[in-house]
């Protein structure tokens, strides 16, 4: 396995986070991945969009918390021994998504990733930017700039 | 990335060089015989020059480079301190100042024309220098006691003193170097018992082109030329043989000498202070309150656990760790205190250039320099003291004639005052000037509709004053560019309030007029109240927390939509927090409802709440970039069981 992401086209590689909601397989980039935390006490915010689930305490931090089943027009679901909250990073921000289970990680190999608006022709599909073929599955990677309309 | 670092320095030192070129300026100004100030800037202007230069900021190379050029000038007393003098290179400060900013802002100096200035700069200079130098420094050389009686002993042994000035081509780069090969080569012939500038200014390079060396020899003058002018870099050597009496007569200005030594040992216990402090990023200050405030937060959690057994000795532990705790908490908050000097020290050169601006006769007084404050405070707190201090002065304080028609000493005076209060922070900007004309300020008001004629006369006396805070109030007669821009004092107060202060005024016809200023003494740590509504739970400032009632629900009263409930014989607003909140109630019919009275300055407000919980001391931790525009939250903190409990913002309630 190569983890060098400086290496030649062939062999250039980057590691994504993999979690699920419903039978949607989704990545984040590692990059962006600060924890993965087991949903906790989250204390509602008021004045805030409904996918704004409120805050949590993570070591003392508090972070906000993200439903991006309501984020994405899903259907909510109850927390179960799998649901996560995967805390993410981006530039100063620090938010926390819930999801429904963290499968792993992987690595891929920069050839195997597509851009997602080489595929998606609606724009409501907007915050997927990539999509990567991995033993074929599909993986849908997140555009946490656009999911959570942040700069602005 | 290590030029990012030196870059840092930089900026942190320029700000500290700039600050002694001003203050140092303004003692000149007071007292154009300083020598020591004159030191002090011509260093300042040096290591400014030094660390520019290295960095390839030419503009300020420039402008230190001329500023020393005429500098050595005074120093070396061929130049008179004039007021004019002293104008230029504060004007030369402040283009450094904004240099400074602009690198601070864009990483570069930004395009600003300096040449005006360096020209102004060229001007002063003395063209004739050449001419009369060396008398000057001839008759300057004052010798003291320990070398004049080496000179007397010289003359037994017939050595000669001769006093030796060595001029350095213009474009000498090593100058110091050179120097060294002029000592050497003097060291040769004799004993140097004196040069000019002292011999650790010339080793670091502290002075123009020439430099002038007292020299016992028995060797005669012709010899000395030539072997001195054959170093290469000398341009010319001229040496000339003291007589007795001059060396005798130079008695008198000893005294100076005296002086001068005095007020470098005055300067001594400064400088060593200025050791014993280190720079710490502002940053890693907050990472050690971050675990400071995780211990205050494990320790409640404890406390909360409770199961206090006293066999277990648990209940003393817990004594123990919460004395450390606070301590701890203490020695850390200290840290991040700092001197309102901070401040202040900026502020003498406002003043004087208000007094001149304005033709005024100001004199600033500052009491209470020292007295610490948080550091975040001192950060936002420059701004609105200046506008006070600009207020003072441009519609308090009278023109000399009038002040003393009015039986005043033509000197007006701004005091600027600073005091710890229990846990507060007072800052006062006191003036003897005019006073605040009440009639002016509600006539004002009326004509710019902040306030009707019928409302005014149940105005009282601070009611008044509190119309010159509201917007688009000024009452300056013209509109000058000092104040009066009708932005300003409403601009102050909401600085002050968000940092959780108040402003008050007391003021005086003709006596003057005091702007007090109270800030907390502390922003991360605060006393709150904790209340609950259904399941949540949210911190309220106890700072803001005026009373907590139990009313019946008979008592509130609907006007025009708005619920209203009697509190001492007047109706305040009722903010219901769930509603607010939209938060489902479990029990809504309940006979009496409990009410946390809050105010904010003269407004009050009552809250809705569920129960009471009990009052805490919380720490203050940010709700975070992504969710910082929510008004109503104005922060969060993380109770003993973990939980997060949001602090209301008053200000947005009420």
């Amino acid at each position: 396995m190569n983890n060098n992401p400086n290496t030649t086209e062939e062999t250039a590689s980057k590691q994504f986070v993999n979690f699920t909601l419903d039978s949607d397989v989704y990545g984040l980039d590692i990059m962006m991945v600060e924890a993965i935390e087991r949903i906790t006490d989250i204390t509602s915010v008021p004045k805030t969009p409904d996918y704004v689930l409120g805050v949590t305490n993570i070591r003392g931090d508090i972070i906000p918390v993200i439903n991006l089943r309501k984020r994405l027009d899903m259907d909510d679901r109850a927390y179960d021994d799998k649901t996560r909250i995967i805390i993410c990073k981006f530039d100063d921000y620090r938010i926390g998504i819930v999801v429904d289970m963290v499968k792993d990680v992987f690595t891929v190999f920069e050839k195997n990733i597509q851009m997602g608006k080489d595929i998606f022709k609606d724009r409501k599909n907007d915050f997927i930017s990539k999509v990567i073929e991995l033993q074929g599955d599909y993986i849908l990677v997140l555009d946490l700039e656009k999911t959570l309309d942040l700069g602005e | 990335m290590d030029n990012d670092r030196y870059m840092e320095i930089f900026v942190e030192e320029s700000k500290d060089h700039i600050q002694i070129l001003n203050d140092n300026l303004l003692e000149l100004e007071t007292d154009t015989k300083n020598q020591r100030a004159v030191n002090e800037i011509f260093r300042a202007a040096h290591t400014l020059k030094g660390m520019a230069g290295t960095l390839g900021f030419n503009m300020i190379t420039d402008i230190t480079h001329n500023m020393e050029n005429l500098l050595d000038e005074i120093r070396s007393q061929k130049k008179e301190v004039t007021a004019e003098l002293i104008d230029i290179l504060l004007e030369c400060t402040d283009a450094l100042d904004l240099l400074v900013q602009d690198i601070i802002e864009q990483g570069s100096e930004g395009a600003r024309d300096v040449t005006a200035l360096l020209s102004k700069l060229e001007d002063s200079k003395t063209s004739t220098k050449d001419m009369d130098s060396w008398d000057l420094s001839y008759e300057r050389m004052k010798l003291d006691q320990y070398q004049l009686s080496i000179i007397n002993t010289a003359a037994e042994q017939s050595l000669s003193p001769y006093w030796i000035e060595i001029r350095l081509q213009s474009n000498c780069l090593m100058k110091a170097a050179r120097a060294y090969m002029v000592f050497q080569a003097a060291e040769g012939y004799g004993e140097i018992i004196k040069t000019l500038p002292q011999v650790q200014d010339i080793e670091e390079e502290r002075f123009e082109n020439t430099f002038s060396i007292l020299l016992l020899t028995g060797h005669n003058e012709a010899d000395m030329k030539s072997r001195l002018e054959l170093i290469s870099e000398v341009e010319s050597v001229r040496i000339k043989k003291l007589e007795q009496d001059i060396v005798d007569s130079s008695n008198p200005p000893k005294v100076e000498t005296k002086k001068l030594a005095d007020s470098q040992q005055q300067k001594t216990p400064s400088s060593n202070r200025q050791m014993r402090s280190i720079r710490v990023d502002i940053e890693r200050l907050d990472s050690l309150m971050n675990l400071v405030s995780e211990l205050i937060i494990i320790k409640n959690t404890m406390e909360d656990i409770g199961g206090y057994d006293a066999e277990s000795g648990m209940e003393e532990s817990m004594e123990y760790l919460s004395r450390v705790t606070n301590e701890l908490h203490d020695a850390v908050m200290k840290v991040r205190m700092i001197p309102v000097e901070m401040v202040f020290n900026r502020f003498p050169r406002v003043v004087r250039d208000l007094a001149k601006n304005t033709k005024k006769q100001i004199k600033l007084n500052i009491v209470g320099a020292d007295t610490e404050v948080d550091r975040t405070i001192i950060d936002e707190i420059g701004d609105p003291l200046i506008h006070l201090i600009r207020n003072g002065i441009d519609h308090g304080i009278e023109l000399p004639d009038e002040r003393i028609k009015a039986g005043k000493d033509p000197d007006g005076i701004i005091d600027l005052v600073a005091y710890h209060d229990g846990n507060n922070v007072v800052i006062e900007v006191r003036d003897d000037g005019r006073g605040i004309d009440l009639d002016d300020i509600v006539k004002s008001a009326i004509k710019k509709g902040l306030v009707s004629e019928e409302k005014v006369s149940f105005l009282d006396t601070k009611g008044k004053i509190d119309l010159m805070f509201q917007p688009g109030f000024s009452t300056a007669q013209s509109v000058s560019d000092i104040s009066g821009r009708g932005v300003g004092m409403d601009v102050v107060k909401t600085k002050v309030e968000s940092l959780g202060g108040v402003v008050e005024v007391e003021t005086k016809m003709g006596q003057g007029s005091r702007f007090i200023i109270r800030l907390p003494l502390t922003l991360s740590i605060i006393q709150a109240l904790l209340v609950q509504v259904s399941q949540e739970i949210y911190a309220i400032p106890l700072s803001s927390v005026q009373e907590i009632i139990d009313i019946p629900v008979s008592d509130i009263k609907e006007l025009k939509g708005q619920e209203t409930i009697p509190y001492r014989g007047a109706l305040i607003p009722l903010v219901r927090l769930d509603e607010e909140f939209e938060i489902q109630l479990t029990n809504k019919n309940q006979k009496t409802i409990t009410l946390v009275v809050i105010k904010k300055g003269e407004k009050q407000s009552a809250l809705s709440i569920g129960n009471l919980i009990g009052q805490q001391e919380i720490v203050i931790k940010s709700l975070g970039k992504y969710l910082s525009d929510i008004k109503v939250i104005s922060g969060a903190t993380i109770l003993g069981d973990g939980r997060v409990a949001l602090i209301l913002d008053i200000n947005h309630l009420v």
